[in-house]
């Protein structure tokens, strides 16, 4: 019988109005308590219920909607600044790519209402091409990257940094991981504050990035770094908790549970802001203990930034730079560097796994597609959607895959490259409006010889079934006028 | 965490045991829920996860979404106790491991207490098609072949439940995981009252009725298990016995019109038009002889012949050889 | 430009393989909607009519979920069996089976 105790504190704690929300369902509401008016996102794993959330919050206090892409979402929250508005964009790491262009440029111009982008990494790639690190591109861009550790945090982090964005002028970064995005857990919610927009403010030289205004605004970016880091020295978000002398941990988001799982008593400084880096705190935290452990996900980038400090870190040694975290690993990594004792094996008897690789449906439309296109001996360039599962066997049926909207520029290439098959180009409905549409003006434009077989579901059924320009449905279920995929390909004249 | 004893939790409220030191009381229970997409892992998982919130714990409850949907592996860890760190359980640390499905149940057995784990699994089998893929004569699944008295050797307590039969018997197959949370109930402090409660909001309303059900035959199921344990599981139905041949190529050359047909079509890909462009046999050792090509071809250019080959059939099957 | 259905494979050959010859950009768009989302889709599932069925396996060329191996054999090799439960009708089985045994499910046991 498994027993455990009951504690009075945690009776105490439900007099206030707590609920579990998953680390998106807590982005969400963060957002919406710090009075957020427009968000806007193009789904992805694992960041397509942040969106799905904030459209369950009344229809009078925000705008909600399915962008056609990534960089689309994006230009819709920095409009939303300029007029004044609270804005959210959310979208998964490979995402930010796409945003990229209007990323970078817009960390020059700062924002009028509070800009947030919730960006959720896949480390483990349980549904990704890549496992980037998006806390690099906060240092690319210089803005503030906020690490939620759990659902709370997601919540009360999301709302400072529409605060902070205010602020410091400057759009937050609030990276989660899937872990974060899918981990539900007990939550204290609070009430809405409503932001009234500020109205836009006519300032061409901050709002116009000609390369004359741009360059007075990055010094502006680099005093804004300096300010921030100022603020992290003292920010209640960074957080030193006290342990034993002989090694102290170095870590942010996600990780900071498996560290305390591990190492409950151990000196940990659990960092809030993973960029810009506090360089006094560091100082000081490094030097109260006499080995200092950095435990991050993905890339090293605190590790890095305290070697630069000249403080002796030790990180990707003993942590992977590859896949997601668990309690073992970060286990393992404490064992191996001789921070802990190693502890006998835990593992029971395990028969060999059986193989169980995601398939296509029953009746799935893409499985006749994908027949033909084998008969077809035809090059295929794939492209991001349930059908590049066809690549496996039996259909075997794809070649490449790169990135949303490669598959029609891939196979140009390929043709031009003079392949000696014919070339294919396979994409979705959903895929061809968030980026296979120019890349297939080109097609035309340059009289490429390619067959591009637009795989029309009506639905973005890769994430669970969203509205596109195509179904004829926003993210609120209104009707919209419906993007038709023939008129996209017909015939110039 | 003592023994099973059924007596303690088949009926009335929650008993507040005290569990060793103080200290190994902060220490959350951990329960694992696996199985296929689409079977209701989800569903098993938020049920415990609110009820042991409304009993006032921390909860975790941390799954994958992403590939589930399309019949792939799906699992959720839900940890609860007065404090919880990491939301996902770590290797060997599972009190409870609660499989939908049989297969799965095997692949996560290494994430249970090695000590004193539970193991609770569903021995309905979801066959991936790719588990199939082989046209051999006399080819085997490729799907775990352990059996449930095997793998209740290997653990500390261990029930092998036909729940999906339980639930298609009762009307609803979708009812097979309240089966087994029935089942789990018998083995957590949560009095019957409470996971009705709790079930009741998670089904759809229609199905109350059958889930309560479904419910309550899981723990009697368990009940019954743990007075009288279960007669042995049937044995595996044998490997097809088949007799082995040596498969053979007649192609008519004259008769082939290239129309590349075959070559489409082989579900080895071993045949292709040669530079004469008539078919030819690219791998021998690929060819099944299923006759794809034989049955398809407009023009009876291919023949296909199972020679009779030597080894005694039933030997080869049984030891999964191929002839 | 052509529109084809996604569930007719005869026509899906046929368009692919003129639009691979057609010199230029040839766009194909195959029309059927998601089973899953916005609604599942579940039409009367089909069945296999087990003294026909000679385990050629063409069928399980689709990868078809609903697909897997029957207990009996012919000549060795695995006939196929329909998962009633996740078949949805989509007929592509039955279209690319070479001894035409596929059936819906009431026929079949006829």
């Amino acid at each position: 019988m498994h027993t455990v105790l009951q504690t009075q504190e945690q009776a105490d704690e439900q007099a206030q109005d707590t609920r579990p929300l998953t680390g998106n369902e807590a982005i969400a509401r963060g957002a919406w308590e710090a009075g957020v008016r427009v968000a806007a996102a193009y789904p992805g794993t694992p960041s397509t219920e942040i969106l799905e959330s904030l459209a369950r919050y009344p229809v009078e206090h925000l705008y909600a909607e399915w962008s056609t892409n990534e960089k689309v979402a994006l230009d819709v929250a920095i409009g939303a600044s300029f007029a004044g508005s609270r804005a959210l964009a959310s979208m998964k790491h490979v995402g930010l790519n796409v945003a990229a262009d209007a990323f970078m440029s817009q960390a020059y111009i700062g924002v009028n209402g509070g800009l947030v982008l919730a960006v959720c990494d896949d480390p483990g790639l349980h549904s990704s091409q890549n496992e980037q690190d998006t806390r690099i591109y906060g240092q690319f861009a210089t803005v503030l990257v906020l690490e939620p550790s759990d659902a709370q945090e997601a919540l009360d982090l999301t709302r400072l940094a529409f605060d902070l964005s205010e602020q410091f002028d400057t759009m937050v970064i609030v990276r989660g991981t899937t872990r974060l995005s899918h981990t539900r857990s007990r939550v204290t919610v609070g009430e809405r504050t409503e932001h009234l927009s500020r109205g836009f403010v006519e300032n061409p030289a901050k709002n116009v990035m000609i390369p004359a205004h741009a360059r007075p605004r990055h010094f502006v970016v680099l005093d804004r770094e300096a300010r921030l880091k100022q603020y992290l020295e003292t920010a209640p978000i960074n957080r030193w908790e006290t342990g034993g002398t002989s090694f102290g941990v170095v870590t942010a988001g996600t990780c900071y549970p498996y560290v305390r799982e591990v190492l409950p008593n151990a000196s940990v400084l659990k960092l809030g802001a993973s960029w810009p880096l506090p360089e006094g705190l560091l100082r000081r935290y490094c030097e109260s203990v006499d080995r200092v452990f950095v435990v991050e996900e993905l890339e090293p980038v605190i590790e890095k930034e305290l070697r630069a400090l000249g403080i002796k870190a030790e990180g990707k040694e003993f942590f992977p730079r590859t896949g997601e975290f668990s309690p073992e690993i970060v286990r393992a990594g404490f064992e191996k560097a001789g921070a802990i004792e190693p502890r006998a094996g835990r593992v029971s008897w395990a028969p060999e796994p059986l193989a169980r690789p995601p398939v296509l449906c029953a009746g799935c439309p893409h499985t006749s597609s994908f027949m033909a296109v084998r008969a077809s001996g035809a090059r295929v360039a794939g492209d991001i959607g349930c059908y590049t599962l066809a690549c496996l066997d039996p259909l075997r049926g794809i070649d490449t895959m790169v990135s949303m909207g490669s598959s029609i520029g891939n196979a140009i290439g390929m043709a031009m490259a003079g392949d000696t098959k014919p070339v294919m180009a396979t994409i979705g409905d959903s895929t061809f409006l968030h980026g296979g549409i120019p890349a297939l003006i080109d097609a035309v434009y340059n009289q490429a010889n390619i067959t591009v077989l637009l795989l029309d579901n009506g639905i973005t059924a890769m994430t669970g079934g969203q509205d596109h320009p195509g179904t004829g449905k926003t993210l609120r279920g209104k009707e919209a006028p419906r993007s038709i995929m023939k008129r996209w390909c017909a015939p110039s004249e | 965490m003592s023994g099973p004893n059924p007596s303690n939790c088949s009926a009335g409220g929650v008993q507040l045991l005290p569990v060793a030191a103080a200290a190994k009381a902060r220490e959350p229970i951990n329960v694992l829920i696996v199985g296929v997409g689409g079977q209701g892992v989800i569903m098993v998982s938020k049920a415990l996860a609110s009820l042991a919130q409304s009993k006032g714990f921390e909860v975790k409850q941390s799954e994958v979404h992403g590939m589930a949907k399309r019949g792939g592996t799906v699992f959720s860890h839900v940890r609860f106790g007065p404090q919880v760190w990491s939301p996902t359980i770590p290797k060997g640390e599972a009190d409870i491991l609660v499989a939908l499905e049989w297969a799965e149940g095997l692949r996560w057995l290494p994430f249970l207490k090695p000590d004193s784990g539970i193991f609770i699994c569903d021995t309905k089998r979801i066959v991936p098609p790719f588990a199939c893929l082989d046209r051999h004569p006399g080819a085997l699944l490729r799907y775990s072949r352990e059996t449930p008295a095997e793998v209740k050797a290997h653990v500390v307590e261990g029930y092998a439940i036909d729940a999906t039969r339980i639930a298609e018997e009762l009307g609803n197959v979708r009812a097979a995981n309240v089966v087994l949370i029935g089942a789990l109930s018998m083995s957590l402090d949560f009095s019957a009252e409470d996971w009705e409660q709790a079930l009741s909001e998670f089904v759809p309303k229609k199905t109350i009725a059958v889930n309560l059900e479904a419910f309550r035959l899981g723990r009697r199921w368990v009940e019954r298990a743990r007075t009288a344990p279960p007669d042995a599981q049937p044995a595996e139905t044998p490997a097809p016995a088949y007799r082995p041949y040596k498969v053979r190529l007649e192609i008519t050359p004259e008769w082939c019109k290239s129309c590349d047909i075959c070559v489409k079509l082989c579900p080895e890909r071993c045949l292709r038009l040669n530079a004469e462009r008539t078919v030819e046999l690219t791998d021998a050792a690929k060819c099944t002889g299923c006759r794809l090509c034989e049955w398809l071809c407009p023009d009876f250019a291919i023949r296909v012949h199972l020679d009779a080959a030597e080894a005694p059939g039933v030997v080869a099957a049984a030891e999964g050889i191929r002839p | 430009m052509r529109t084809v259905d996604s569930y007719d494979l005869a026509q899906m050959y046929q368009t692919l393989r003129e639009a691979v010859a057609y010199r230029g950009v040839a766009v194909i768009i195959s029309n059927r909607p998601c089973v899953l989302d916005p609604v599942k889709i579940k039409g009367p599932a089909l069945a296999i009519v087990n003294e026909l069925c000679n385990a050629c396996q063409s069928c399980m060329n689709l990868g078809c979920p609903a697909l897997t191996w029957a207990s009996d054999t012919f000549e060795g090799r695995h006939q196929v069996k329909i998962d009633q439960s996740l078949c949805i009708g989509c007929s592509l089985c039955a279209q690319v089976c070479t001894v035409d045994c596929i059936k819906p499910a009431a026929m079949a046991t006829q």
